[in-house]
């Protein structure tokens, strides 16, 4: 399967070619954000809370989404791209691009994670932020579904907990997101904001404690209850045109809330 | 066909395949055809410093020259020694004012590293290489008088036209240039690990114990040391201290969280780069599995891959089993004196 991915490239200038000619042709952005209880996620010491009552800080979060698709109000299936990695850290990641012929569109579709037909070891390109979602092959193979990382208040100072859900000994837990929308595109720019409610995967339909969840690759348990709340993370914040705005801070990294003004640092002898 | 071959392939047209060619006209360096290793991302090569096989060599001579230092006692190649990897077997490594505070770097697959220094603060190798000269423990020197040195020296003048052209001027950014290409062709894969990979070579008993060991979450050291470069290129804290002295990323982001966080050092030729960690404290590999082990500190700032669970609980023949793995990595046709 790995020439799924390969061939990512070729696809998507056979898509542009295909409607050159369509003068209703439009351009999609498509945005990952995240927040918690309401408020876009900030990397920072201990602040949220969830279902089981966990005081919790968020340190990592790294996820990919594929087959990322728009469907038309006539079912009609429009292909923006086969793979998408998020780093909640990097804004520079947080868009996909495509061009889309004209019509009304009605449902966002994507896949949590990758399939688990094409989750296998090799199958994404070698670059470094697939290479970082590895799932060794002698726990199954393949990727990372999503590497949500962070500390939590216990008695005696903080623990940590790793969310890494993915192929857990070869079985598939990945999912589909259908999203339902409306865009009517013609021509010009648009976009459409999918919003991930981190807490939505600790609280609902299964609580899910820290405490009892240690780390999670080689329990199928676990990753089942995540797959089960995470259907539910999703939804969309906006669809229409496209906001300029939302990109004005492309390519800036989000620092934990005490970064401060690079410095002019003296010369250190240390390497 | 695998994607990665294609621009070696149009590399390889470029400059005919042939790494032995005679040095061309001056203004017509020879572009130098490189070996990526299988299943390597593909490289990113400033497009304002092409390699070539002139620069290279200016590179070479330059890293191993102290005329680069104050005194002409220091090379870069004084601290970064072949046969360690390009590492420093010195805890500290002497400089013209003494020792410096962290252990030197192995160099090596530098192609595939966003950042260079233990706290990341260069963003390219022509930036990196700009810093020892002029550290007052390290090399000592201002750029201004390592330009008149070599432009007044015998062999450089020619060397530096060869490489760039003759209407350039020779100074910190031609050498620099020169000196990063030379590091750029550092690539080091021929190890048992990959050619067990491709299928050539069997592991011993002990060292797929390791290897499967260091790729499950009982010894957990896959997350940060990612295949097949063997380090993720980031920045963690591995509970040394406490309290770290050496505020390792924070000096770069002043985030409270980031004290203590280094960047991760590949795996590989790990046999051969002793001593560890950022300040060399640690002489074997014995000591650094028992510092992953038992040995680490618990706080707010230790990385959440380490604070999940108290301690490892590796046995002795575990313990082995992983540094037959690590081993595994070495290789020696790199690591020639």
């Amino acid at each position: 399967m790995k020439f799924i991915y390969h061939g990512l490239a070729a696809c998507s200038l056979l898509l542009n070619a295909c409607s050159n000619s369509d003068s209703d042709r439009g351009e999609i952005h498509v945005n990952f954000d995240h927040v918690i209880a309401g408020a876009e996620l900030v990397p920072s010491e201990i602040r949220y809370t969830n279902a089981a009552g966990n005081e919790y800080a968020i340190t990592r979060l790294e996820y990919i989404v594929s087959d990322i698709i728009l469907e038309t109000a006539a079912g009609k299936r429009v292909d923006l791209t086969e793979v998408h990695y998020r780093n909640a850290l990097s804004n520079a990641t947080r868009s996909l691009s495509a061009h889309i012929p004209g019509g009304e569109y009605s449902v966002l579709h994507f896949t949590f994670g990758i399939d688990g037909g094409k989750n296998e070891t090799g199958a994404l390109p070698s670059l470094e932020h697939f290479n970082n979602m590895a799932w060794p092959s002698p726990m199954g193979g393949g990727y990372h579904y999503m590497r949500m990382e962070g500390l939590f208040r216990i008695p005696d100072g903080e623990g940590s907990f790793l969310t890494h859900t993915g192929p857990s000994a070869g079985a598939d837990f990945s999912f589909d997101v259908s999203l339902p929308l409306h865009l009517s595109v013609n021509g010009g720019s648009w976009g459409i904001t999918v919003v991930m409610d981190i807490n939505q995967w600790y609280d609902a339909p299964t609580v899910y404690d820290f405490n009892d969840r240690g780390s999670i690759m080689g329990n199928a348990d676990a990753q089942f209850t995540l797959q089960e709340n995470g259907t539910a993370a999703f939804s969309i914040s906006h669809a229409g045109r496209h906001d300029h705005d939302a990109h004005e801070h492309e390519g800036e990294e989000n620092h934990e809330e005490t970064a401060g003004e690079e410095q002019n640092h003296e010369e250190h002898a240390d390497d | 066909m695998k994607y990665w071959l294609l621009p070696l392939l149009l590399l390889g047209a470029c400059s005919g395949g042939d790494k032995g060619t005679t040095p061309a006209s001056p203004h017509n360096p020879t572009p130098y055809a490189l070996d990526v290793p299988a299943g390597f991302p593909i490289p990113e090569i400033p497009a304002d410093n092409p390699l070539t096989i002139e620069g290279i060599e200016l590179g070479r001579l330059l890293f191993a020259d102290p005329i680069l230092s104050v005194d002409s006692t220091v090379a870069c190649a004084s601290c970064h020694l072949r046969e360690s990897a390009f590492a420093d077997a010195r805890r500290f490594s002497k400089g013209v004012n003494g020792l410096t505070s962290r252990n030197s770097m192995p160099l090596f697959n530098l192609l595939w590293s966003p950042s260079f220094f233990w706290d990341g603060r260069s963003a390219s190798l022509e930036d990196q290489a700009i810093h020892p000269v002029q550290n007052p423990i390290e090399m000592g020197e201002d750029w201004s008088t390592v330009t008149a040195k070599l432009t007044r020296h015998p062999t450089y003048p020619r060397l530096f036209a060869q490489a760039f052209g003759a209407n350039k001027p020779i100074g910190q950014k031609l050498a620099v240039q020169a000196i990063a290409q030379f590091e750029r062709t550092l690539v080091s894969a021929d190890t048992k690990y990959d050619r067990w990979l491709a299928g050539t070579e069997e592991f011993t008993p002990e060292e797929e114990r390791g290897f499967l060991l260091f790729h499950t979450e009982q010894a957990d050291c896959f997350h940060c040391h990612v295949a097949p470069l063997f380090t993720d290129n980031q920045f963690h804290n591995n509970g040394l201290d406490l309290d770290p002295a050496d505020p390792g990323l924070a000096r770069q982001t002043e985030g409270r969280l980031d004290r203590g966080k280094f960047k991760t050092p590949s795996l590989r030729n790990i046999e051969y780069t002793a001593p560890y960690m950022h300040d060399g404290r640690f002489q074997t590999l014995q000591e650094v599995i028992e510092h992953y082990n038992s040995g680490f500190h618990r706080s707010n700032l230790t990385d959440p891959l380490m604070l999940i669970r108290p301690e490892l609980n590796l046995n002795l023949k575990e313990k082995q089993s992983l540094i037959s793995f690590l081993k595994t990595l070495s290789d020696p046709r790199f690591n020639r004196p």
